[in-house]
Parts: structure tokens; sequence; C-alpha cells
């Protein structure tokens, strides 16, 4: 829905008093307030990040004074996910360059990426996603070690060697290992990759807080939680289907969270750097 | 569900989505392979892994510190990063203390913009107990404050379980020696009923739960139950004095005298007034 004649007055007014340097065609950022607000433009305006938004939109115009302010403000963030990505194949330098030239320069069939920013999170946010996403496309190479083959979400969160499931008799290893996969796939879908994150991707508690907007303790407790609940699903399991004795059970199942703790501390040593 | 946007990714991070979007975007993440992989990757940009001062070398990260070696006194450690620089004084006068009960405080200090705080690994954390009282009332004398009080006794410096975080402390006040009274009073109650004093899933459910008194519990003794309470009032200033005076009123049952002869004048006071009114 397009806003208003008294909105889109109001919207240039804060935008003139945030970045009184900026020269912005009032059609432009009305254009992009009514592509980005949906239905509610009275509640879009009220929460977007106005300035952000009207930069972004004259950057993806070619204004000049707009891709500098861009560049200036968020360069260390930029400097920081290219260094992330730099490797012999692509320097600190070219990761820049093309970065920049997604964001700011047309291509044929596609407008600069700027022009996608919403303003309903920071710019800031915004570029380092969209930045990671461009890198990891742009890199995408077999060497890397924490690749995530997430084709089936089960097989690779349970490493029957990492369990090592010799130490369980061998009559049970089977049903043990099938179990587990089993457990990992009751789990609640984003429970399962708090884990996955957790085990294999090797991120730590404070990471998986800071990449999911949740707090510290409510990260640790949702994994306590989730590797509890994938110990209690497998051994219900193994008991339906072995009908073993609880003792057996224990000892199979204490066994198997020992091993669990082997795994996590496997996968943060074995860190890439 | 299609992939989310990168708008959406980002609000994720900055912790701004409606709680509804914000599982489906989790659950997309577990079937999504680039998904994944872009909230991955993301992770080490938003959070680098962390470093220690030289002196460390990190092991395994726990629940809420870190297992590392000490390389100068060569032997494990536990290392607490806070971002509350306040931690320093009270570890500081928590090594001079060095009290039974208190953990060793091998080291403080400050690493990039963290305080962090190394204490001997002890067998555990130790669990509340009659000493706890005297150890903490001592740190309180030096003019510290421990802030993460629970019904186990670690170092300084970690978060706190928000159950055992006094009401003004939970409204954003820094801990004082008040709120470690309330903490050990809800563990002290926690150990004596079997269940917490106030029930809340969330800091602000907790919050209005800490505005009223906790309900009587017949597990404890009358005066036991009034000087929890009174250690658990939502007004800091109308808490004991200090932990020693809570000590006394935890150990000393009050005279009996004064109440009874209360009882008895009231007794005589409504059977006046019962006659009067037959009358």
């Amino acid at each position: 829905m397009p806003a208003t004649s008294d909105q889109l007055a109001v919207a240039c007014a804060r935008v003139r008093e945030a970045l009184p340097a900026l020269e912005l065609a009032e059609s432009d950022l009305g254009a992009a307030i009514t592509e980005h607000a949906g239905d509610d433009v009275e509640g879009y305006l009220a929460l977007c990040h106005l300035a952000e938004l009207a930069l972004a939109c004259g950057a993806s115009h070619g204004n000049g004074f707009a891709i500098a302010e861009i560049e200036r403000t968020h360069r260390a963030l930029l400097d920081s996910v290219c260094n992330r990505f730099a490797s012999p194949g692509h320097s600190r330098d070219d990761l820049m360059q093309i970065l920049r030239s997604k964001l700011f320069v047309a291509e044929p069939d596609r407008r600069p990426r700027i022009a996608d920013y919403d303003g309903r999170g920071s710019l800031a946010g915004w570029l380092r996603v969209l930045a990671v996403r461009e890198f990891i496309d742009l890199t995408r190479r077999k060497d890397r070690t924490r690749e995530l083959a997430m084709t089936d979400a089960t097989p690779e969160l349970i490493e029957p060697r990492d369990l090592a499931l010799e130490t369980i008799k061998a009559e049970y290893r089977g049903a043990v290992a099938q179990a587990l996969v089993d457990a990992a796939r009751r789990l609640e879908p984003g429970d399962r990759h708090l884990l996955r994150q957790h085990l294999v991707a090797g991120l730590t508690i404070d990471q998986l807080a800071a990449v999911l907007g949740i707090h510290r303790a409510t990260a640790a407790r949702r994994i306590a939680r989730a590797r509890e609940q994938l110990a209690t699903i497998a051994r219900t399991l193994v008991a339906e289907r072995l009908a073993l004795a609880d003792t057996d059970l224990g000892e199979i199942f204490s066994m198997v969270a020992s091993k669990l703790d082997l795994t996590i501390r496997r996968m943060l040593e074995s860190r890439p750097a | 569900m299609t992939c989310p946007s990168a708008a959406a990714i980002s609000q994720l991070l900055e912790g701004t989505l409606a709680e509804p979007a914000r599982v489906a975007i989790e659950s997309h993440l577990d079937g999504c392979a680039s998904c994944g992989e872009l909230v991955s990757e993301l992770a080490w940009v938003v959070a680098p892994p962390r470093t220690a001062p030289p002196r460390y070398r990190l092991v395994r990260e726990l629940t809420d510190a870190w297992l590392a070696d000490d390389l100068e006194r060569n032997e494990p450690v536990e290392l607490v990063f806070t971002d509350d620089p306040t931690v320093l004084r009270t570890a500081q006068i928590w090594r001079e203390l060095a009290q039974p009960g208190l953990v060793e405080v091998v080291d403080a200090g400050t690493h990039g913009d963290e305080t962090y705080v190394a204490t001997r690994i002890v067998d555990g954390v130790t669990a509340i107990e009659p000493r706890t009282l005297e150890t903490v009332g001592a740190l309180h004398r030096a003019g510290g404050v421990h802030g993460s009080l629970g019904p186990l006794v670690g170092g300084p410096g970690r978060p706190n379980d928000p159950a055992y975080r006094a009401p003004e402390v939970l409204h954003g006040a820094a801990p004082s020696a008040k709120s470690d009274q309330f903490a050990l009073c809800v563990a002290l109650w926690e150990a004596g009923v079997g269940r917490r004093p106030f029930a809340g899933a969330t800091p602000g459910a907790l919050a209005v739960a800490m505005q009223s008194a906790p309900p009587a519990s017949g597990a404890l003794a009358p005066h036991v139950v009034a000087a929890l309470r009174r250690g658990l009032d939502p007004d800091p200033e109308r808490r004991w004095p200090d932990l020693d005076a809570l000590t006394a009123a935890l150990e000393r049952p009050p005279t009996r005298r004064w109440p009874y002869a209360i009882l008895a004048l009231a007794a005589i006071a409504i059977t006046f007034a019962v006659v009067l009114a037959a009358l």
C-alpha cells in the first residue's frame, strides 16, 4: 500500500533531520516505503530504521554520498566478514571489491542488492547476513572442514565412531546406534538444529546464543535438554526393541552419555582456527 | 517454508523476531543445508571464538564457565568471563579473605572488553551450608558482594540463575549484600521445603511472584519461616540489616512470652466484646 503524502512528508522530514547532507528524491523514498511496508504503512514507519532505509535507497540509485556513508559506517563489520572468508583464491581486497559491486551495482537482470534492505532491522545486521551469504556462494569449496552435509538431519549427528560403541557388547551395538538415530529424528527441529550446530559445527554456547538471538543461559539450557531427550528417547527405544533389564540399559547409556561428552570435546578441539 | 530473507535472518540474530517466527526459522534451519551453513558461518562472524589471557589455554566450554589449563601453575582452572568489571573487586577481597568454604580465586583481570576470574577446580562446588552464611557475611563486611549465590556456591562472576536473583536485580539493579541475602534465603527455603519460594517461568513472572511473601510451610519451624520471609522481602531496605542478623534469627526461636501474653489479652478482649454484645 503506498504511503499517503502526509506520511511521506513526515518520513522525509525525519530523514532530512538525521542526514542533512543526503540528497534523495522524495519519490524514490516513497517507492522504497511502498515496496517494503506491506499493508500497515503507519506501523512500518513507526519501527522502520528510516535513515538507514534512505541511505540504502539513495545508494541503490547511485547516490555517491549514500554509498560512501554506508561504506564508512560499516567498514569494520565488512572487513571482519571479508577476513573470515579470505583465502589464497580470494584475497580480502578481492572480496571487498566483489561485495561492493554486488551491493551497489546493478546487473543486467538484477538491481543492486542494497535495494533489498527493508529497514525492519539494522542495516549493519542485514549487511552482515548478505555478505556472509554472498561469500558462502562464492567460496564454496570442498576443503571446508566445517561444511555441513545435511541432506538427512540425523546420521551425521550421531557418529558411531565417536560414540565408541565398541565398548558396548557387540550384540547391542546396532540397536543402540539405530535408537540414537531414531531419537534424533524425534527431537524438535529447532532443538535438533541447536544440537547439531553445537556438536557438529562446533559452535560454542556463546556463539549459538548470539546467532539465534537468545540468552546464553537459554541456549545452554536448550542444549542440555536436547541431549537429555536424545538419551531418554534412545533408551526407551532400546528397552522396547531388546527387552533388556534396567541394569544393562543403565550401563549401556552411561557409556553412551560419557562418549557424547567426548564427542563435544573433540569437536571443540578440532575447530578450525 | 521458503528460505528466510536476509532481513529475517538478521532479525533472528538481533533477537527482534516474534516467537512464532523465530521457531519457524529454527525449524527451517534444521532441514535446509544452505541456511544452516549461513547461520553457522554468521556465528563465527558475530561471536568469534573466545580467546583467553596468555596464561591460560582453553580446554572446554562448560555451561557457565570454561575449563582451562593454567600454564603458570600447570593445573586446571575454571575461567569465568563477565562484562561486569565490579567482579574484579569481589575477586580481590575474596583472595584476601581465603576463607574455608570459598572457592580459591587463582587470578582475576581484564581480557579485551571482559573481566575474567580464574578459580581453582574443587570437587564440584560447595553446597549451601550453615558455614556459607558466615563466609558470605565475612565477604560483605570486607565490602564485597557475591552476586551469584544459589544452592551451589561457586566462585565470583558467574551468571546467576534468575530464580535466585532479588527482584531489584531482576529489574536491573546491581547485585548488593541485600541481594546476596535474598539469594541465600531462596536457597535455604528451597533446601528446607523442597521447592523454591517463588515460581515463574520467566524473569518477569518471577519478579511478580516475588512481590508477595511465600506461603507458609509446615516443613520449617515458624521462626525460620519468619526469618526467611524477611530476607525475601521485595524491598531490600526491609530485609535483615546483615547476614549476622539473619543467622541469629534463624538460630534462635523468638521468646514465647510476649506473643502468648498478647494472645491472652486478645482473648479476654474478645470475651468482653461478645459478652457486651449479648447484653
